[in-house]
C-alpha cells in the first residue's frame, strides 16, 4: 500500500502553537545554550574578548570553600523552610475549612503575604527586626528579655531567612490545601461521622489521602522555590550576609557575575546549579511515583 | 451549503485532528525563522529610527531669587537675606537633531547637541544625582546642549555602564559612577584622555594644582588624566564633643583613664601634635563602652561604623590599615607608598604582617567595642546612631558626616562634631627590612568612592561631555558643590580651593552663610556650625596635604571584585562569623590572587606599574600640620 506523502494545511491551530514555541526558544531555550556556551569561557563584562578554557570554570568551582557553604545555607533553609510552610498550611487550610465566625476575613488577611513582593518583604523585615530598637527586639526588651541577633548573628541569620519564608510562602500552601479540602466529597465525612470516627481518625484516613496530589504538587513547587530563594537573603541580610551565613546558591551566582565581573564562570555555576535542582527533582517524582504505585 | 451541524462536526473533527511530528516540527521552524527574520528587520529600522528628530519634551528651568526674610534670632530681629531657588516648570518645546559633532558657534558652543550622563540614583536632591540636576539649566543656557540624566543604583552602575561600553551600545556620553572601576575604563580603552582639551580655552578651566594628589590619582593613569576629578572622598575619625568635654573636665575618669592604660586621656593634644593613633582610638573606644555616658540610662559604646556586608567594608578596611604598612618615600618603589600588591611579582600584600597586625587591632574595635547590630547598618543608620542617638563616642565614616550634623532632622550634635583624619599607627611593617617599626606612621586616605565623571569613546558630542563635567570642577562651581550649597551633593571638599581662606583655600564664611565670630544662626540659614566647619576643613587639609604619606586608590582593573573579597572575608567572616584574623586574610589573598591570574598577571603587572607611577618620583610632598587653636576648649588640652 504505498501512500503518498499528504503535506498538512497550515491551520490557526499551528498559529496559536507558534506562541508558546516562541517563548520557548527565546525566553528558555536560547538563553540555556547561550549561557551554557560561555560557561566554557573566561568571559569578563569590561574585556571584550574571551577564550575557550574548557571546565576550568567548573573545576574551580568545586575546589571553591564558598560554593559548599552556599549549598549547606541553601539546603538549610531550603530543609528547615519547606515542611514548616506545608505543615502550617495544611493546619490552616484545616482549620479554614470549619464553618468559623469571620471565617472570609482570616482567609483574606492570611493571604496578604502572598500577593506582597518579596522585596518589600525583606524591606519589612529590616524595619520589624532592627537590632538596635524595632519592634521585636522592643517587645523581647520590655518583657525582660534579651534581644535577638536577627541579623548580625551568623548563626541565627539563617533561620532569620526560614522565618520571613515561611511567612511569605504559607499562605500559598494553605490557598491549595483548601482548595484541595473543599474537593473531598462530604459523604466521605459524613460516613466517618456515622462510623463514629474521632477528627485526628478524620484526618489521618481521608483529608491526608484525599490531598495527596495537592501535597505531592505544593512540596514540589515550593522545593524548587526555595532552593531559587534570593530576594530575602539578598535583600534583608545585604547580599547574602553576615559574611556568607546566608550566602545561597543564587546570591554566590549573582555575586560572580554582577560583582566579580565573571560572566563565564557565573554561568558555570548556574549550569551545576540547574543540575543539582533537576537531580533533585527526579528523585523526588521517583520516590513518589514508587511510593503511590 | 453546510449545515450549522455539520459545520460544527467539522471544526470537532479539525480540531481532534492529530499533527504528525514532521508537520509540527516544520511549522514550528517556519514560524522561528519568520520570527527571526522580522526582529532583524525591526531591529535595523529601529536602528535608523534612533537617529531621527528627538520628540518634543517640556523643559523645567531652575531659576535663583532674592528673598529679604525678617527673622528673630534670640532678642533681636534680624533682617536676612536668603537666596532662595525656585524651580518653574517652563512648557517649551524642544525638537533637536542629535548632532554627531560640535556646531559651529552660531551663538553657543554645543547648540542643538544632546548628551547622556549616567550617575546614582538619588534624584534631583540626592547624593551625586543632583550636581546633574543642578548643573543641566545652566549647562543649556550656556552651552545650547541638552542633558538627560539616567540614574542607577549603586550595584547597577558599574555593571551596566561596563556592558554599555563592552557591547559598543554607546547610551551614555559620560557617566559618574564609583572610582573602583576605574582601571577597567582606562585599561580597556573605553575612555577619552583629557589633556588636549584641558589646554583647550573653550572649555571651563580648572586647577588641577588644587587637586590633592591621592584624589588625583583617581583620574589619573600613566601621568594623564582621564577623568576630571570632583570628589574627593576619605574617611575620617570623628568624636562627639559634648561628652568627650565632660569626661575631660572630671577628674575622677581622667584618673581612671590613666590608672588603666598608664597615660593621661589627651585627645585634642593628640591630634595637634601629630600623636592621635588607633592604638589610642582603641584605648578610648574601650574607655568608653559599657557605662551611660550620655545619661539616657543606657550603657553607650566606644565606636559606630557601618560594618553591613555588601556595603563599603572595604573602605573602612583600608585606610585602618594603612598606617601600619604604608612606608612613606620618596620615590614610588617596591617598598614605599604602596598597600596593595608587591610592585614585581603581584603577589598581594594582604597577609603581611602590618596588616594582620592592623587588621587584628581593627577586628577588636568592631567586635568589643561597637554594637553587635552594626553589622547590618547602612551608612544612614550608622550616622543615626552617632549623630542623633548619640550612643557612640567615636565614628569613622566620610565627610557627609560633617553635611549632616548640622541638619537638626538628622542630629543633635550641631556644634560638637570633632573631625580629625585617620589616625596612625604607633607600629608599621617595613617591607625593606622585612620587620615592624615602632614610629608614629600618619598616612592619608583616599577611601571612598570617588565620583568622578569620565567621558565615553563612544559618544558622539564627547567635547560637550567633558565641557559639562570640567565646569563642576571650576573652583567657584565646586566651592559651591562641596558646601553643598544647593542640595546635598555628597561631593567632598578636599581641593585647596574648597577650604576657608584662613587654611589655604578660597571659600570664605559668607559661602556657608556663617556670619563668622563663631555667631550660629541655625539650620536652615546655615547648613554648618562654623565650629564644626573649621575643625572639618583643618582635618580635611591635613589629610590630603599633611600626612606623612599616602598610598594610591585600587584602581586596576578587577578592584570591584577584590572590593568585594575583602568585604565578604574580613567584615562578613573575621567580624561577623568570628574567623580568625590569619585565616580571613588568607582567603583574601587566595581569592585576590585568583583574580589576578584570571586577567593575567603580567597585565595586571603592567597596569599597576602605569595606575601608581611606579619607578618614578612621588609628587606627593607633605606640607606642614595645619592646626587651629580656636576650634577646640584650650582648657582641655593638657600639656
Amino acid at each position: 500500500m504505498g501512500g503518498r506523502v499528504v503535506k498538512p494545511k497550515f491551520t490557526v491551530y499551528h498559529l496559536f502553537l507558534a506562541i508558546p514555541v516562541l517563548y520557548a526558544l527565546s525566553l528558555v531555550i536560547f538563553p540555556l545554550v547561550y549561557s551554557a556556551a560561555i560557561s566554557f569561557t573566561n568571559w569578563k563584562l569590561g574585556i571584550p574578548t574571551y577564550e575557550f578554557v574548557g571546565l576550568r570554570n567548573y573545576i574551580d568551582e568545586f575546589h571553591d570553600y564558598r560554593f559548599w557553604n552556599s549549598l549547606r545555607v541553601t539546603f538549610l533553609i531550603t530543609a528547615g523552610a519547606v515542611p514548616v510552610e506545608i505543615i502550617l498550611g495544611l493546619i490552616i487550610a484545616v482549620l479554614m475549612s470549619h464553618q468559623i465566625k469571620l471565617r472570609g476575613f482570616f482567609r483574606s488577611i492570611l493571604l496578604i503575604p502572598l500577593f506582597t513582593s518579596p522585596v518589600a518583604i525583606a524591606l519589612m523585615g529590616e524595619v520589624v527586626m532592627y537590632e538596635a530598637g524595632g519592634p521585636i527586639n522592643g517587645y523581647l526588651k520590655l518583657l525582660g528579655l534579651q534581644p535577638i541577633s536577627w541579623r548580625s548573628s551568623a548563626t541565627m541569620a539563617p533561620w532569620t531567612v526560614v522565618i520571613w519564608d515561611v511567612w511569605e510562602w504559607t499562605p500559598f500552601c494553605f490557598l491549595i490545601f483548601l482548595a484541595g479540602i473543599q474537593a473531598i466529597p462530604r459523604v466521605y465525612y459524613e460516613a466517618a461521622e456515622i462510623d463514629g470516627a474521632s477528627g485526628f481518625q478524620i484526618f489521618k484516613s481521608i483529608t491526608l489521602p484525599m490531598l495527596k496530589y495537592p501535597l505531592i504538587t505544593v512540596t514540589m513547587f515550593r522545593l524548587v522555590d526555595t532552593l531559587k530563594i534570593f530576594e530575602i537573603p539578598f535583600v534583608l541580610m545585604a547580599g547574602g550576609g553576615p559574611g556568607i551565613a546566608t550566602e545561597v546558591q543564587s546570591v554566590y551566582i549573582y555575586k560572580a557575575g554582577f560583582r566579580g565581573f565573571q560572566f563565564g564562570a557565573a554561568s558555570a555555576y548556574s549550569m551545576v546549579f540547574l543540575i543539582i535542582v533537576m537531580v533533585i527533582m527526579m528523585i523526588f517524582i521517583r520516590r513518589v511515583r514508587s511510593y503511590y504505585a | 451549503m453546510p449545515s450549522e451541524n455539520e459545520k460544527m462536526e467539522n471544526n470537532l473533527l479539525n480540531l481532534n485532528k492529530r499533527v504528525s511530528r514532521r508537520a509540527a516540527l516544520s511549522t514550528a521552524a517556519k514560524v522561528g525563522i519568520t520570527a527571526v527574520v522580522c526582529g532583524v528587520v525591526a531591529g535595523v529600522g529601529g536602528y535608523f529610527a534612533g537617529s531621527a528628530a528627538a520628540p518634543p519634551k517640556t523643559v523645567t528651568k531652575t531659576v535663583p531669587t532674592t528673598v529679604t526674610a525678617t527673622k528673630t534670632v534670640g532678642a533681636a530681629t534680624v533682617t536676612e537675606t536668603v537666596t532662595k531657588t525656585v524651580t518653574k516648570t517652563v512648557p517649551t518645546t524642544v525638537t533637536a537633531t542629535v548632532a554627531t559633532t560640535p556646531t559651529t558657534p552660531t551663538g553657543k558652543l554645543f547648540e542643538g547637541v544632546k548628551i547622556t550622563g549616567a550617575t546614582l540614583a538619588g534624584g534631583p536632591k540626592g547624593a551625586i544625582s543632583s550636581v546633574l540636576y543642578h548643573y543641566r539649566p545652566i549647562f543649556k543656557e550656556l552651552t545650547g546642549a541638552d542633558l538627560d540624566i539616567v540614574e542607577l543604583s549603586f550595584a547597577d552602575l558599574p555593571v551596566k555602564i561596563l556592558a554599555d561600553l563592552t557591547t559598543g551600545a554607546g547610551k551614555y556620553d559620560f557617566f559618574v559612577p564609583c572610582s573602583n572601576i576605574m582601571g577597567d575604563l582606562v585599561a580597556g580603552g573605553y575612555v577619552w584622555e583629557l589633556d588636549k582639551w584641558m589646554k583647550d580655552p573653550r572649555f571651563p578651566k580648572w586647577d588641577p594644582d588644587s587637586v590633592p594628589y591621592a584624589v588625583a590619582q583617581c583620574s589619573r593613569w600613566g601621568g594623564h588624566w582621564y577623568g576630571v576629578p570632583w570628589d574627593s572622598d576619605a574617611w575620617y575619625l570623628n568624636w562627639n564633643m559634648r561628652y568627650m568635654d565632660k569626661v575631660l573636665r572630671d577628674k575622677d575618669k581622667r584618673r581612671e583613664f590613666k590608672d588603666k592604660y598608664g597615660y593621661e586621656l589627651n585627645p585634642y593634644k593628640w591630634y595637634r601634635d601629630r600623636e592621635l593613633t588607633w592604638q589610642k582610638v582603641r584605648d578610648m573606644c574601650e574607655f568608653f563602652t559599657g557605662w551611660d555616658w550620655n545619661e539616657d540610662g543606657e550603657p553607650d559604646w566606644g565606636m559606630i561604623m557601618g560594618l553591613r556586608t555588601g556595603e563599603q567594608g572595604t573602605f573602612w578596611w583600608e585606610p585602618f590599615v594603612a598606617p601600619f604598612i604604608v612606608n612613606p618615600g620618596p620615590m614610588m618603589d617596591r617598598y614605599h607608598n604602596i598597600l596593595y600588591y608587591d610592585p614585581e611579582t603581584m603577589d598581594p600584600l594582604v597577609k603581611s604582617p602590618g596588616i594582620v597586625e592592623g587588621t587584628k587591632l581593627f577586628v577588636e574595635i568592631c567586635t568589643k567595642f561597637t554594637p553587635k547590630a552594626a553589622l547590618t547598618f547602612t551608612f544612614a543608620e550608622t550616622w543615626d546612631y552617632f549623630l542623633n542617638k548619640q550612643k557612640a563616642m567615636f565614628t569613622f565614616m566620610p565627610p557627609d558626616t560633617f553635611t549632616l550634623v548640622g541638619n537638626p532632622e538628622k542630629s543633635r550634635m550641631r556644634g560638637y562634631l570633632m573631625t580629625t583624619p585617620p589616625p596612625g599607627s604607633e607600629v608599621y611593617y617595613d617591607l625593606k627590612e622585612k620587620r615592624m617599626v615602632e614610629k608614629i606612621n600618619l598616612i592619608g586616605d583616599p577611601a571612598g568612592c570617588h565620583w568622578h565623571p569620565w567621558v565615553s569613546k563612544l559618544s558622539k558630542a564627547p567635547e560637550a561631555a567633558y565641557w559639562f563635567s570640567a565646569y563642576v570642577a571650576t573652583p567657584e562651581q565646586h566651592r559651591l558643590t562641596t558646601a553643598s550649597a544647593y542640595a546635598w551633593t555628597g561631593i567632598d571638599p578636599g581641593f585647596l580651593s574648597d577650604l576657608l581662606t584662613d587654611y589655604g583655600g578660597t571659600a570664605t564664611l559668607a559661602d556657608y552663610h556663617l556670619p563668622g565670630g563663631f555667631k550660629d544662626p541655625g539650620y536652615p540659614t546655615a547648613w554648618y556650625n562654623e565650629g564644626d566647619l573649621r575643625r572639618a576643613h583643618i582635618a580635611v587639609f591635613n589629610n590630603w596635604f599633611a600626612m606623612d604619606g599616602q598610598y594610591n586608590y585600587h584602581r586596576i582593573p578587577g578592584a570591584t571584585a577584590i572590593f568585594t573579597i575583602i568585604d565578604t572575608h574580613i567584615i562578613g567572616e573575621a567580624i561577623a562569623a568570628g574567623v580568625p584574623v590569619e585565616e580571613a586574610l588568607y582567603r583574601c589573598w587566595k581569592d585576590i590572587n585568583k583574580v589576578i591570574d584570571d586577567y593575567g598577571r603580567d597585565k595586571m603587572k603592567k597596569w599597576y606599574h602605569d595606575a601608581i607611577g611606579y619607578g618614578k618620583p612621588n609628587p606627593y610632598k607633605p606640607r606642614p600640620w595645619l592646626w587651629d587653636d580656636r576650634v577646640v576648649p584650650k582648657d582641655l588640652i593638657f600639656e
